[in-house]
């Protein structure tokens, strides 16, 4: 490009480049063909951008269908928001779509060519391919160092930041910069935050469920990252907008300002369909050896408070999932114990009475069930031992089953899902992956047994109920009879509904009690089990943390107003 | 406007010399496509260093396409569904911007015609894309012609022209006229009517550009400027007090903060600097020319 002119508003360059050829054409008396010229002809027209605002890019992605917010949302981003910008839609509203619609619309328009998406490590395959395939974009997933050189490269966050990778970035200017699960970046002081911060870049997107989950800081910081001083100084920030940690003030004003920078749209905003669940609980009686086991379990940890918590926790929620999980702990306890003591009997004793249990009643009851939905199935454990029990019990029943666990690669991962989506009937998964694999192809889910922490259930239920699943969800829960397991299923579903919960919800929930992700709700309910003396104090107990759920739920809606600055 | 992907691979194929191996009216359309047109298809670097390495000669690859996602291809056919937005579409699309340059037209009469003895003017042709950049872009397809004798210009050029018919087929040589105007003021009258057509635009989109980034540098300029204020501050007062005291441990502690705020400082400072040079990298209005097509036309 050469310069043609500089008018006063703007400079008027030149590719000059067509003239030599030209030249050089006439005097050896070469020309192109003229069908071909009228075709390159076309082909300027087809590829120009007709209008400044208009997108582009829809006409070139008959691979993807996109929702009216996600369209609406990518139109406004590029001319409205200027192309910096967070997208704060709440989970499973596809972020990831209207971040590729953007994208391809300015490489379309040719605004961008070199491109960093940094996101997690565990997401980088998802991303490098739905690029490739929903939006035809060349994104080449970060291996090798070499990999920095490629035009658009999808990395992890944890990667990046590693000083040798680092240096390279930092010596590239970025047309584009995408982050995502961009919450990670709350805080200015740390690393990550401040290794973003000295990217050169053109455009920005910054993807996250959860702008604010602690404090208005937090929206501050991200803002910051995109466009300093769009909400002032830090101090005057302080000062204009918030009254305390997360509430703000001179709401309307923000919020004029929020919406310059951030685009949150909500499941109730409507426009976005989603399907309905479907709660049933299958109610298990233990047989005679199954019960023996369970009490002399149950006997033996409120007999050893002394021992490793840790261990005696498992424990109990293992004898509700199943016999052979029950027999690698104790197994695993032996070792650790002196031999010829009392607790190496004690523990001996127990072993005895697991041998004793011949058919696991919940496994039969899971199969009458797989057998009667007659139609894709995941069934979630927490343990690897119920898992790998389930295989065996499910391929004895002719069901076919792929397993999934937390610790497969990625590439595993993926066949994994494939496999289930192409050749077996059920996926018994040990872990719901926080940010994982899509599995909307599939609408049951069966929890085998049930997670203490009740994020871990929204995790899984959050697998298949997204966008994209176009049939009832339906959600399998056993329950025990007289076992610990009936006691949290009462306070997750009849206690606080948390089946009909929307995702996110509970998030919030457990923000509000201190028990952030849920961790220390775990902890609480193991000091209800082992404080209480009978069977009345214990359902007296956890109705009362039920109770205590509940209020946090009510404070929850009735400050939405003020935590949630949005709307 | 309709686009037919259809018709336009045909047309493309046919163009390329590509031999086509399907019926008329087949749902999947097959050609053989020559080696040169294959390396612009198909986007594999080694596979051609690797068979020129060698020395071979390889089988022309053979392609099937489809342009109905309802076509149901045979198990063994490698068959690839063709869109507006696949990658090889571009492919095609980009291998037809880069062969259909430069060329040669003609005013075509009939033989017997009475014109057919007509002598023909001469005519440069320049087709070039406009494209007005800020953060967003439009862009304009623009036709120029001239004539090579009078030095008049022609404003959309390209449409008026392919009303007539022409033809690739040279006629006698004694019928064209030469040209009077040299080439490069040609190109110099051509590209001073460029100027003029450009700044004929509503320029409302380059003053909201210069506007908005105006008013993004401002903000920085604020948020930098009024934390490095408080810094500056707070180094001149410990510079005061460095001279006042005598040294001791206190003035070493100082010393050091001292050193730690000019740090800081200049990191603002540089941030400062990197986020208004990315501003004006994205707001930035411009207007690039980039001819696509050029091409001589013999008219009456």
């Amino acid at each position: 490009m050469e310069i043609l002119k500089e008018t006063e508003l703007f400079p008027i360059y030149i590719n000059r480049n067509l003239y030599n050829q030209f030249h050089d054409y006439m005097s050896n008396n070469r020309t192109d063909s003229w069908q071909l010229i009228e075709l390159g002809h076309e082909a300027e027209k087809l590829l120009m951008a007709k209008d400044f605002h208009q997108l582009e890019c829809i006409k070139h992605l008959p691979q993807v269908i996109p929702y009216p917010h996600q369209t609406k949302t990518a139109q406004k981003v590029i001319s409205e928001l200027r192309g910096r910008a967070i997208l704060a839609d709440e989970v499973g509203l596809g972020k990831t779509i209207e971040a590729g619609l953007i994208l391809k619309e300015y490489m379309l328009r040719g605004l961008v060519k070199k491109v960093l998406i940094l996101v997690p490590a565990s997401l980088v395959l998802q991303w490098t391919r739905e690029l490739n395939e929903k939006f035809a974009i060349p994104a080449t997933a970060q291996r090798k160092h070499y990999s920095w050189d490629a035009d658009i490269v999808v990395a992890s966050i944890d990667t990046a930041k590693r000083d040798d990778h680092m240096n390279i970035i930092l010596s590239n200017e970025y047309d584009m910069l995408i982050v995502d699960e961009a919450h990670k970046l709350k805080n200015r002081k740390t690393k990550n935050w401040q290794n973003i911060n000295k990217i050169k870049k053109k455009y920005c997107l910054l993807l996250t469920a959860t702008p604010v989950q602690n404090s208005l800081d937090e929206l501050f910081n991200l803002i910051t990252l995109l466009k300093p001083g769009q909400l002032g100084s830090y101090n005057s920030f302080l000062q204009n907008y918030v009254e305390q940690k997360r509430k703000p003030k001179n709401k309307e004003e923000l919020k004029k300002i929020i919406d310059k920078v951030m685009i949150r749209n909500k499941r109730r905003d409507g426009g976005v369909e989603f399907v309905d669940r479907h709660v049933h609980t299958i109610t298990v009686e233990l047989s005679e050896p199954e019960r023996n086991l369970y009490d002399a379990v149950t006997n033996f940890i409120r007999n050893h408070r002394d021992l490793n918590m840790l261990s005696l926790l498992t424990l109990q929620r293992e004898v509700c999932s199943s016999s052979d999980a029950t027999f690698v702990t104790l197994v695993n306890m032996l070792k650790n114990v002196e031999i010829g003591s009392e607790l190496e009997r004690e523990i001996h004793s127990i072993l005895d009475i697991s041998r004793t249990v011949k058919e696991v009643t919940k496994a039969q009851k899971l199969v009458e069930i797989i057998k009667s939905i007659n139609d894709k199935v995941i069934v979630f454990t927490e343990y690897r031992a119920t898992q790998e029990f389930l295989q065996m019990y499910l391929a004895h029943h002719q069901i076919s089953s792929v397993p999934y666990r937390g610790g497969f690669k990625r590439g595993k991962k993926e066949w994994m899902k494939d496999l289930f989506f192409s050749r077996a009937q059920v996926m018994v998964a040990t872990e719901a992956g926080g940010e994982g694999i899509n599995l909307q192809f599939c609408n049951n889910i069966v929890n085998y047994d049930l997670p203490w922490n009740p994020m871990r259930i929204e995790q899984r239920i959050g697998r298949v109920h997204r966008l994209g699943q176009s049939r009832d969800v339906h959600i399998y829960n056993f329950s025990t009879v007289d076992t610990i397991e009936e006691h949290i299923l009462y306070l997750l579903q009849e206690k606080i509904n948390m089946f009909e919960m929307v995702i996110g919800e509970l998030d919030s929930i457990l923000a509000k009690l201190k028990m952030p992700k849920g961790q220390k709700l775990e902890s609480n309910l193991l000091d209800i089990v082992y404080g209480t003396q009978n069977k009345e104090e214990l359902t007296a107990k956890i109705n009362e943390l039920g109770e205590k759920i509940l209020q946090a739920k009510k404070d929850l809606q009735k400050e939405s107003g003020s935590i949630d600055i949005f709307h | 406007m309709t686009f037919s992907t259809d018709h336009y691979v045909k047309r493309y194929f046919e163009a390329v010399n590509s031999k086509i191996l399907s019926d008329k009216n087949s749902p999947i359309f097959s050609v053989k496509i020559p080696m040169d047109v294959d390396k612009e298809l198909t986007h594999r670097p080694y596979y051609w260093m690797y068979i020129e390495s060698l020395g071979q000669q390889p089988e022309p690859t053979t392609l099937h396409l489809a342009f109905d996602p309802k076509v149901d291809p045979p198990d063994d056919m490698d068959c690839e569904l063709i869109t507006l937005g696949s990658i090889r579409f571009h492919n095609i699309l980009n291998s037809a911007r880069r062969r259909g340059k430069i060329g040669k037209l003609y005013q075509y009469f009939p033989p017997k015609s009475q014109l057919s003895r007509s002598i023909l003017r001469p005519y440069l042709l320049i087709n070039m894309r406009v494209s007005l950049i800020a953060d967003k872009t439009q862009d304009h397809l623009y036709s120029l012609g001239i004539n090579l004798q009078s030095g008049q210009l022609y404003r959309n050029f390209y449409n008026n022209v392919t009303m007539f018919p022409l033809t690739e087929v040279a006629p006698h040589e004694s019928l064209l006229g030469q040209p009077s105007i040299s080439f490069e003021s040609a190109i110099s009258i051509m590209e001073e009517d460029l100027c003029k057509y450009v700044t004929e635009f509503d320029n409302q989109w380059a003053a909201q550009a210069s506007h908005n980034m105006m008013e993004e540098i401002g903000q920085i300029k604020s948020y930098y400027d009024s934390q490095l204020v408080d810094l500056q501050k707070k180094l001149d007062d410990i510079t005061n007090n460095l001279a006042d005291t005598s040294q001791s441990e206190e003035t070493v502690e100082q010393n050091q903060i001292h050193v730690e705020i000019s740090n800081e400082i200049d990191l603002l400072n540089f941030e400062k600097r990197q986020r208004i040079d990315e501003v004006k990298w994205q707001f930035s209005p411009r207007v690039e020319i980039s001819p696509y097509s050029m091409v001589m036309i013999y008219m009456v």
